[in-house]
């Protein structure tokens, strides 16, 4: 690996060569002590978001831990989180459900946004009838406010997550029928990331200066043509100018709170092929370690993993040698079908073990008097509760880190037949990163932050 | 939005459901085009009569601004910039609307995307410019070099004459370069400029003088345009450009005599490779994977030669064999190589080479029986008749099936090793709360039988006899019938079948879905297919005739 020291970074990026701690370089976030900005936490420290997906529902039985708030047990499933025990909040029985679609598109779409389908047209394998959400994604409002300060406004990671842009292969959405897609190859993602880690300043600043003339001529030449065009025809056009504006406006950036442990990636073999079944977990790994450079780095502060996609069929061999079928076929199979639940638990444990490793990844960065894992607040959601019933009315999330806004090392379990939505945890979510919206998703659906979280 | 205006019918239809009864069945071809649009076909939908109703007048529905597709746009950029290194396969993914990625309702941009077209455009810029001089003709430090330039790979990258204002502004910018960086950097700067604007990345159509009230004719190049990446899938060739020129791309018959000049290059035979990918999935068979203690002989490159077989086959059909519909359905032929005919056990050709291979028409004729489609719509340990029947309904006959209803508990009949799949699927049958909806597909899929999960032929299953007998419902060929392909005869005698393909590929020509406004675009169309026997390529033909294609509507700010 390649180490960089924070101030070859600074100067890398393109300002002047900068030493100091970040927080005297951007000054201190102007707030009276003990009341944090948007964004920062009491501290100081800047928050970061993570959204972590898997599909096709859980086993819910080996997945819920036995117990009471503070001293359940690790199930089966989650026991691999078991070492982080303090930086969690496990939630149980929470209503995903939403409207439109069947419950894989219903699932996805709703999961983040807390919104209604929208009607649409996507021929896929399940016969789709319903179209993109109605809304933006906890994600991406959470990204407008903390993610205007980096290079990237967030960072979209996919393991294998479809080559088809429909409703089932996207989580996050930027507002009504507006899909933001992952980045299924961590060779790309690393380009988009740390492309221009290392030029000279006077050469940073030189591209910058060459990328606003090029942008801002073809700006230029979108405006032109709009003038020419019909009302829709030029709706389309602007949207496409307001993605160019968002990447000019982002040339100049510098990162503002890269860490010590900030330092360029070796990925290995640009060859490995990303669309293949078995190299599944070496892709999702580095996934998981660019999402932490980039955090680190301040390259981004919001991010997303999204491991297969809703109706996702990876054969998950490396979970247990014997699997033999795709994720989404055996998850239809009924309880008593004693292969595939035993194999589905098996899924869920791998996932949980991957999810501990991004864990300890952050947990392992030095920020303030703790770690960056704990000014960071990930969630673990699925698009389901239980993949052969499609219900999604009794989920399951684990929230982790916390960012000095959650009260961690409890579980909260609620009653499904109370119907809480998940608005309301999606709502806690926002609110977490000092962002103090009051509703979130449908609103007749939001009451409020979710209780007992805080 | 596109999602929701591209598909509010497919959602009525499916809240509709089946009902418990086979009136249920409901049409595919639905979804309107355009937001504000007030003429959205229902599925009771008659295109003779609808046409009848709008009269004399033309009425060339919408014309939304349409996006290169990824495959358009390395098509274009190998052309325009001799630049073969296909930069599209690094742009996201694009959506999949009524089966095609060119829908331009569906087409959505995102920070993502215009991130890679900045980078598509400055590796093109940076190849392009390696050896400056046979690029340019002259020095770049010339600004009179310079100026010719611009004038001459602009006009080709926006696919008409630059305007002064427009070659301006990309001089402004050379400026810059040679003032700050470096004159062919200034050139690289340029070419990024031309690949990102929308003049490039989109097909504007502003329309040349009114054809009738509110419905203007086509400029030459627009039309130009339009036939180029309907038939060559990229810019226009020097041929169209030059027409375009002369301004002798206006009248019907001069548009006809392009598209039968084009139809004829090899490009075409690309343009028809891209419609039967997308319209049969064909791009996903090479990923299919099969349970190996079950399907023995069945690998990653057998998956390979059974998407070549198929895309082989299609190829022969249209452009050596005649390119009627009916032979697409029911050769008694097919393509393999010595791997593939081997792994059928056909009659085995020599070498890697893929030759035309007889086959039994009692067992295989046409394109549903060959291994990419029957695999393609099973499991990885078994056939799946449900979804064999549903791809028909959905692909051959337009119909679309709304998804088994939300929250309920689905369990499929478990593998059983003294039963056939016939009888397990006996439930769908037997239940009402399937059978409303499932007597559409398994009846139909079932006649598949004879086929496993990776396309090869079998007698028995499990030791017990293959029953290949099924039923079609809700067709204009109803009735029962005796294994593929006596289905396949069927199908390609029926006029809903023929209606279907015609359905399609003016979605795919027109880049959106039908609206009752098409009414005459369709009914013609399909009275021309008729005459013409369903030879495909003279449907293709006959969509470049219609109101829809030659004219579009006024622009209205």
């Amino acid at each position: 690996m390649k180490r960089l020291s924070r101030r070859t970074l600074l100067r890398g990026a393109g300002g002047v060569a900068l030493g100091l701690p970040f927080l005297e370089i951007m000054g201190r976030p102007k707030a009276a002590l003990g009341q944090s900005m948007p964004g920062y936490t009491a501290a100081g420290m800047p928050k970061r978001f993570i959204v972590w997906f898997t599909p096709n529902g859980t086993i819910p039985s080996a997945w819920t831990p036995t117990g009471g708030e503070s001293d359940f047990e690790f199930s089966r499933i989650l026991k691999p989180l078991e070492p982080y025990r303090k930086k969690l909040l496990i939630i149980d029985g929470v209503d995903q459900t939403g409207e439109g679609g069947d419950g894989h598109q219903n699932g996805m779409q709703g999961m983040l946004t807390g919104q209604t389908l929208n009607p649409g047209a996507f021929k896929g394998g399940d016969g789709s009838t319903a179209g993109w959400a109605n809304g933006i994604s906890v994600d991406q409002r959470i990204a407008q406010v903390i993610g205007t300060q980096t290079k990237l406004q967030s960072l979209e990671l996919g393991v294998q997550s479809g080559n088809d842009e429909n409703n089932w292969n996207r989580m996050s959405l930027l507002g009504p029928d507006q899909p933001v897609p992952p980045e299924n190859s961590p060779f790309k993602a690393y380009d988009r990331l740390f492309k221009d880690f290392a030029a000279t300043p006077a050469a940073a600043a030189k591209a910058v200066e060459r990328g606003t003339t090029v942008l801002d001529a073809v700006s230029e030449n979108f405006r032109a043509l709009q003038a020419k065009l019909g009302a829709e025809d030029k709706a389309r056009l602007e949207k496409h100018l307001q993605a160019v504006a968002e990447i000019e406006g982002r040339l100049g950036l510098k990162p503002k709170a890269a860490l010590d442990s900030c330092a360029a990636l070796v990925l290995g073999p640009s060859t490995l092929a990303v669309t293949k079944n078995e190299n599944f977990p070496a892709v999702g790994k580095l996934q998981m370690d660019l999402l932490v450079m980039a955090l680190a780095c301040d390259l981004t502060r919001v991010g997303s993993i999204m491991w297969n996609r809703s109706v996702g069929g990876a054969t998950h061999t490396w979970a247990d040698p014997t699997i033999t079928r795709g994720h989404h076929d055996m998850s239809h199979d009924g309880d008593t079908l004693t292969d595939a639940v035993e194999w589905l638990t098996k899924i869920n444990i791998w996932y949980a073990e991957q999810f501990a490793y991004l864990l300890k990844g952050l947990d392992s960065i030095p920020e303030g008097d703790g770690t960056m894992l704990d000014n960071t607040v990930i969630y673990w959601c699925n698009e389901l509760a239980k993949g052969n019933s499609h219900s999604r009315n009794d989920s399951h999330y684990v929230v982790a880190g916390g960012a000095g806004y959650f009260r961690m090392g409890r579980m909260l379990k609620f009653n499904y037949k109370d119907t809480v939505r998940h608005n309301n945890l999606l709502l806690s979510l926002v609110n977490s990163m000092g962002i103090e919206d009051t509703t979130f998703g449908k609103a007749d659906w939001c009451t409020g932050p979710l209780s007992g979280m805080v | 939005m596109p999602a929701r205006t591209i598909g509010s019918w497919l959602l009525l239809g499916a809240l509709a459901g089946c009902q418990g009864n086979i009136q249920g069945a409901l049409d595919r071809d639905v979804p309107s085009g355009t937001a504000g649009s007030a003429s959205t076909p229902g599925p009771g939908f008659d295109a003779k009569s609808e046409c009848q109703k709008l009269g004399t007048g033309l009425n060339p529905g919408p014309s939304p601004l349409r996006r290169l597709t990824r495959e358009e746009y390395d098509n274009t950029v190998a052309e325009l910039a001799g630049d073969t290194s296909k930069p599209g396969k690094d742009f996201p993914p694009e959506a999949r609307a009524l089966g095609f990625n060119n829908i331009a309702d569906a087409q959505t941009v995102t920070t993502l995307l215009a991130e890679a077209y900045k980078t598509a455009a400055e590796g093109i810029a940076e190849r392009a410019t390696k050896n400056a001089s046979s690029l340019l003709g002259c020095s770049e430090t010339d600004g009179a070099c310079v100026d010719g330039f611009i004038q001459r790979f602009g006009s080709r990258a926006y696919r008409r004459p630059l305007a002064t204002d427009e070659a301006a502004r990309l001089r402004k910018v050379y400026d810059w370069g040679q003032t700050n960086t470096t004159a062919l950097d200034g050139v690289r700067m340029v070419i990024e400029v031309l690949l990102q604007s929308p003049d490039f990345l989109y097909r504007p159509e502003l329309g040349a003088g009114e054809a009738a009230p509110q419905v203007l004719h086509l400029s030459s190049y627009e039309m130009a345009t339009r036939l180029s990446y309907l038939l060559r899938g990229s810019m226009p060739d020097q041929v169209l450009l030059d027409e375009a020129a002369a301004d002798r791309l206006k009248t019907p018959e001069q548009v006809l005599a392009q598209a039968q000049r084009l139809l004829a290059e090899p490009r075409a035979r690309d343009t028809f490779k891209s419609f039967h990918r997308q319209w049969l999935d064909l791009d996903q068979v090479a990923a299919i994977d099969r349970d190996p203690a079950l399907y023995a002989g069945y690998t990653e490159a057998i998956a390979a030669l059974l998407q070549q077989e198929t895309e082989a086959f299609i190829d022969h059909v249209l452009f050596e064999d005649g390119g009627k519909l009916k032979t697409l359905l029911t050769a008694p032929y097919t393509f393999a190589n010595n791997a593939l005919a081997t792994f059928y056990g056909l009659a085995a050709p020599s070498g890697d080479a893929f030759t035309l291979v007889a086959t039994d028409p009692a067992q295989r004729k046409g394109l549903l029986t060959q291994g990419s489609l029957l695999a393609l719509q099973s499991k990885p340990q078994q056939t799946s008749p449900v979804h064999r029947g549903k791809f028909v309904r959905e692909n051959l006959l337009c119909q679309f099936l709304p998804p088994p209803p939300a929250n309920l508990v689905i369990t499929p009949p478990e593998l059983n090793p003294s039963l056939t799949t016939r009888q397990r699927f006996s439930q769908h049958s037997a239940d009402p709360s399937c059978s409303a909806c499932h007597q559409q597909m398994d009846p139909l899929g079932l006649g598949f039988e004879h086929f496993d999960a990776v396309g090869r032929w079998r007698e028995t299953e499990n030791n017990l006899p293959i029953d290949a007998t099924g039923k079609l419902v809700l067709t204009d060929v109803d009735g029962d019938f005796d294994g593929a392909a006596a289905l396949a005869d069927k199908l390609a005698s029926s006029e809903q079948v023929a209606d279907c393909m015609m359905k399609e590929w003016a979605r795919f020509t027109f880049g959106r879905s039908e609206t009752v406004e098409d009414a005459c675009t369709l009914e013609r169309t399909k009275t021309q297919f008729a005459a013409a026997d369903h030879d495909i390529k003279q449907l293709v033909l006959a969509l470049t005739q219609t109101d829809a294609f030659l004219y579009r509507k006024a622009v209205v700010p």
